[in-house]
């Protein structure tokens, strides 16, 4: 069957002006047959594994880019959340040695970032995943590619308040040991972390899962936008169904892009690499248009984060995921949409103008995204309110039976409107306004929020 | 149905640095990697006289029923023509008879799912040109097109004012008998774009678009 010229003008229109890219292809690495009780031979045995398995990665995307002229921006692994394979280990030096093996690793296979550097703690916490989230402030401040996480909480068990409580001092550790909070770009508090998340930071690779496994994120805003734009201005723009229609023709051209790209990825790497899963996050980037908050724009919302914001977004993702389940069966990860606000140029433009807060952002990822991603706060904000930004962020995920996720900088010496550039793709940080009154009594009490109910959903 | 020849299959089958590959066969992207590594070089067992001909709508018809006959009354012929493979392939069931009650296109239908796929619909790349317009340059392209063995199955042009953008598609099936393969093909094609002052050229494998637009 031969393709039309307008379908071929439409796939290059969409990738050389439209900044449609596979943002990633993650591989997934298992480690749990790592020896755990000493760490030189742990360290070895991970170091040999993951470049064994790793080190054609790099070289394979690139040809696969070159095949097919779609750019493949990241190249990133995940493994095993580390408190599982390092649960021998006896001290908290060990598991930031563990961390800089990791982060040799990561350099000599080339990838971008190597994430895992987690533990699950919402049933409760071991004595290694203690040990870890002890390590991640002097782990993810003494490495450049090493990305962690932590599942504070799921909708079967509740959310681990004390784990919240006690992230929250961590945060604030590893925000304090950089002039940028650079660390905690780095590390993401989950509720309902999903196994197969091909993006940093939150990836790691789960317990359900083969032994590799190559995961796919695709990027599209600015796509989506582009067609948008073309819509209104040829007056095209004034049904909802028109637009939940070319949104969902979008996002099915893009699914089937990004899967194809993976199933490729995953044959010319050949055994044991089997294609796990696409994520159909739209996913922005600092570039111009490749923007959430454009999209919104467009719809006819003046600036994101106005009365309508909500619904807008509502919408929009659930056309992307009507869209792209219809392209792939094999859709995973996250599959909601990032607003992380550094990454977003429109993002940090709608904070700029004022109209986006923290709790409007909340609300937006209520309905629709992954949670709070790429927040700035002033470096004085205690660490009770960090985790009370926390416990809501995540308490929303865990009643709603959906992921959210938290990815916070409390940035030392800044106040609110400060702007902090961290440069590539995390982009420019503004610093957000908090109300100022303390969430201390409720935090420092002891246990869990238990499991919610699953019935009366009102 | 065709058979797919992975890289354990050609050891077997490469006689003397040779691979002849006939319509029944069909080389997966690892053995090709595997022929280019151990530098065997493919010969293509080519009964495709049809398939590399522009066929008009008209024609069409006549063109099937002729294949059909062929197919029906002279299996070991067709057997014959394939007697280097190890494994004849079982003869085509293709239709004759059109059931009762079935319509015209119904028929055609069934006919058309039983004859074998040509492989050159199979490998086609997408060249893009963009530049300043110049005389000569679809002469230029097209001549660098043939040299690595590709053929072209179909071009666009579009001028705006000084500008131009070309569109070609190029089927790879002779690439590899050529002694081209996909990474060189586009090199060179990139190296004439720009030597006659294009400002960008994007070779694309045709996959991508298919699995954008094709369901």
């Amino acid at each position: 069957m031969l393709l039309t010229m307008k379908e071929i003008h439409e796939t290059i229109r969409m990738i050389e002006s439209e900044n449609l890219d596979i943002r990633t292809v993650t591989m997934g690495i298992n480690l749990l047959d790592a020896p755990s009780k000493e760490v030189d031979a742990l360290c070895r045995f991970v170091y040999d594994r993951i470049y064994e398995r790793a080190q054609n990665l790099v070289g394979i995307a690139q040809e696969v880019e070159d095949r097919y002229g779609i750019p493949i921006v990241n190249k990133r692994i995940s493994i095993t959340p580390a408190a599982l394979f390092c649960n021998g280990l006896r001290s908290v030096e060990e598991f930031v040695a563990v961390a800089h093996t990791l982060d040799r690793v990561a350099q000599d296979c080339g990838v971008d970032y190597l994430a895992g550097y987690s533990a699950l703690v919402h049933k409760g916490v071991t004595a290694a995943d203690q040990m870890l989230m002890d390590a991640i402030p002097h782990a993810l401040s003494s490495t450049n590619r090493i990305c962690g996480s932590v599942n504070l909480g799921t909708t079967k068990n509740g959310l681990n308040m004390d784990a919240v409580r006690h992230m929250g001092h961590v945060i604030k550790d590893l925000a304090s040991r950089d002039p940028r909070a650079m660390g905690c770009a780095k590390l993401v508090v989950f509720a309902n972390a999903p196994e197969d998340n091909p993006f940093i930071a939150g990836a790691f690779h789960g317990t359900g899962c083969a032994d590799v496994n190559l995961n796919v994120g695709v990027s599209g805003p600015g796509v989506v936008r582009a067609a948008l734009e073309r819509a209104r201005n040829q007056g095209r723009l004034d049904d909802f169904r028109s637009v939940t229609e070319l949104i969902k023709k979008l996002s099915f051209q893009i699914t089937r892009a990004g899967e194809f790209i993976g199933r490729e990825v995953a044959t010319m790497l050949g055994e044991p690499v089997q294609f796990g899963s696409i994520d159909l996050s739209l996913a922005p980037t600092p570039a111009i248009g490749d923007s959430i908050a454009d999209i919104i724009e467009i719809l006819g919302i003046e600036s994101t984060g106005a009365p309508g914001t909500t619904a807008a977004l509502a919408m929009l993702v659930d056309a992307v995921k009507k869209g792209g389940t219809m392209a792939s069966s094999s859709v995973g990860g996250l599959s909601g949409a990032f607003i992380p606000v550094s990454e977003d140029q429109g993002m940090v433009n709608a904070v700029a103008r004022g109209s986006l807060s923290l709790e409007k952002m909340e609300a937006m990822t209520a309905v629709c995204s992954v949670g709070l991603d790429m927040v700035a706060v002033p470096g004085s904000t205690p660490a009770t309110t960090v985790s009370g930004i926390i416990a809501d962020e995540l308490m929303i995920g865990v009643i709603n039976n959906k992921t959210t996720a938290v990815r916070i900088l409390p940035v030392p010496n800044t106040k609110p409107g400060d702007r902090v550039d961290l440069g590539g793709l995390l982009g420019e940080l503004i610093i957000m306004p908090l109300p100022g009154f303390s969430s201390e009594g409720f935090i420092n009490m002891r246990g869990f929020i238990p499991a919610p109910i699953h019935s009366f959903k009102n | 149905m065709k058979r797919a020849i992975t890289e354990q299959d050609i050891d077997r089958l490469a006689k003397g640095g040779r691979l002849v590959v006939t319509r029944e066969m069909l080389l997966t992207p690892a053995a090709r990697e595997y022929l280019s590594r151990r530098g065997i070089s493919v010969d293509y067992e080519t009964n495709t006289a049809h398939a590399r001909e522009r066929i008009s709508e008209g024609d069409l018809a006549s063109i099937i029923e002729q294949v059909v006959m062929e197919e029906l009354t002279s299996p070991e012929s067709s057997a014959s023509n394939s007697g280097r493979s190890p494994a004849p392939q079982a003869p085509q069931q293709v239709p004759t008879v059109q059931k009762e009650g079935e319509s015209d296109h119904r028929y055609l239908g069934r006919v058309l799912d039983a004859l074998p796929q040509s492989d050159l619909s199979e490998n086609r790349a997408i060249v893009t040109v963009v530049g300043q317009n110049s005389p000569g340059i679809v002469a230029r392209i097209s001549t660098a097109v043939a040299q690595c063995g590709g053929d072209l199955a179909d071009m666009n042009q579009v001028i705006v004012g000084d500008y131009f953008s070309l569109i070609f598609v190029v089927n790879l099936g002779g690439l590899e008998s050529a002694g081209s393969s996909f990474r060189l093909f586009k090199e060179r094609l990139q190296n004439e774009a720009s030597s006659i002052g294009c400002v960008k050229t994007l070779v694309m494998h045709e996959d991508i678009f298919k699995a954008m637009h094709k369901v």
